[in-house]
């Protein structure tokens, strides 16, 4: 093809204790285990509580990941004679539920968008204490890629191995997404002397 | 590690907790509604088919009607009277005329010398197509454009696409449409250089060619290899869009395309790779 433009994966620039990703066992995360599942409601039970807490942080609202993780285990449901025999049927609602999202948000306007990112970055948990909603806004004001690679990886429990299947990028470039999500992290926290984990 | 720790606490207090009462349930009715929609469509479809009988019927008459009403002007035409060929459109012919045909930008009233004249049948007129703006015209007559195809489907035995265009910025034109979308602040640049521009929602559906042929570059069953445009299959391409793609290919539905169609035939389909 001749207008592909390939901005290949940048070197990794490891610095300092940013991330320890390459501490994390790979047999802790859904995917490495690769669990058989019999029915779909299993993987329900298994996979729905985690999921939705995952994209919530990608989706920046609870309602529109719970309708895309909900939209993702009916196209489950459907066609589970056939997604039965999947390695990992998980991993499929995974990407189902996040194609929902990215397309959700490629279909407002850019205008729009920009508009409900607004509004999304302060609409913050409810019951959130101040610190939090700070995290909060500070997490919604991140890039999408640089979020869906720091919920996934975070909250999902993958690792950087799986989340960089996920999104289809190399592990080098998730580990960017990670570094630099966590600097912006660090460095709005010493900006606003709030108290901040990262 | 600890901090690892202490982030992953602060991602959960804040992701809230899950209230799954009722979920399952939903999940399950949702998806009877739609299997049922599918049992109980066979009344709908013979509704379908007669409607389709219907429409039929009146296609079939107004063809005849043309084929006459064509014959008897054919008729008319070729005793030697001439034909006057006039077009206001400035856009490169997409098909070259089998004679010189003369096209001109001026009013009807004033084409005195921009005119042909046969005296037969053979002349053909042009047919010039207004390209959309994500939309280029190739060397070799071919339009070549970018976009989100929507749906792939084969109907009577035809491959069609449709496809919601859209443009593909790099450099200067990328930094400066995200700043006018105020993604950017002016003198800032776009992650990786690009930016699609898509304002409008208008679809277009081509037909596709028997002999398309189609890459992609993001599926993953390909990783292994570092090179670009693999070459897939349409009933691989296809499944893309199905309701149950491959799981390595759950993505590709997604991606932008580029299509290249003689005419409205579509004979090639890529996708652009987005860092």
């Amino acid at each position: 093809m001749g207008c592909s433009v390939r901005a290949d994966v940048k070197p990794f620039s490891k610095t300092g204790s940013v991330t320890s990703l390459n501490d994390w066992p790979i047999g802790e995360s859904g995917l490495g285990m690769s669990t058989r599942y019999a029915r779909p409601e299993d993987v329900f039970e298994h996979e729905y509580d985690r999921l939705v807490k995952a994209l919530t942080i990608v989706a920046g609202d609870r309602e529109e990941a719970s309708d895309a993780v909900q939209e993702a285990f009916v196209r489950l449901v459907l066609g589970w004679d056939r997604l039965a025999t999947y390695e990992d049927p998980a991993g499929w609602v995974r990407r189902v539920a996040l194609n929902q999202i990215r397309d959700h948000h490629r279909s407002i306007g850019r205008q729009a968008r920009l508009l409900l990112r607004i509004e999304e970055q302060y609409r913050s948990p409810q019951g959130a204490s101040a610190t939090d909603e700070g995290i909060w806004e500070r997490l919604m004001r991140l890039p999408l890629k640089q979020r869906t690679a720091l919920a996934l990886h975070y909250v999902d429990k993958l690792t950087a191995r799986e989340v960089a299947a996920v999104m289809h990028v190399s592990e080098g470039t998730v580990r960017q997404h990670l570094h630099r999500a966590l600097q912006t992290l660090r460095e709005s926290h010493e900006g606003s002397g709030q108290v901040i984990t990262p | 590690m600890t901090e690892d720790r202490e982030l992953e606490q602060t991602l959960d207090r804040l992701s809230g907790s899950v209230d799954r009462s009722g979920v399952w349930a939903s999940i399950e009715a949702q998806a009877d509604v739609r299997t049922g929609g599918r049992k109980g469509a066979s009344a709908s479809r013979r509704m379908s088919g007669l409607r389709f009988v219907a429409f039929a019927s009146i296609a079939v008459f107004l063809l005849a009607a043309i084929t006459v009403g064509s014959l008897e002007a054919a008729k008319h035409l070729g005793n030697g009277h001439p034909i006057l060929v006039i077009t206001d459109q400035t856009t490169v012919p997409s098909t070259p005329a089998t004679h010189p045909v003369t096209t001109t930008t001026q009013p009807v009233t004033t084409t005195t010398e921009a005119v042909t004249t046969t005296t037969g049948l053979e002349e053909t007129s042009t047919t010039t197509e207004k390209l959309s703006t994500a939309e280029t015209r190739l060397a070799n007559g071919h339009i070549k454009g970018m976009g989100f195809i929507d749906k792939v489907y084969v109907k009577g035995g035809k491959r069609y696409i449709s496809i919601d265009y859209a443009e593909y910025l790099t450099g200067a034109a990328a930094d400066a449409a995200a700043v006018a979308a105020g993604e950017i602040k002016p003198g800032e640049h776009v992650p990786d250089d690009f930016w699609i521009q898509n304002d409008n929602p208008q679809k277009r559906v081509f037909e596709v060619s028997d002999s398309v042929a189609i890459t992609t570059s993001t599926w993953t069953r390909f990783a292994w290899d570092k090179t670009m445009d693999h070459p897939i299959t349409w009933a691989q391409f296809k499944s893309f869009w199905s309701a149950t793609p491959p799981a390595d290919a759950i993505h590709l539905h997604g991606s932008p395309w580029w299509i290249e169609r003689d005419g409205q035939l579509v004979v090639r389909i890529d996708e652009q790779f987005l860092p």
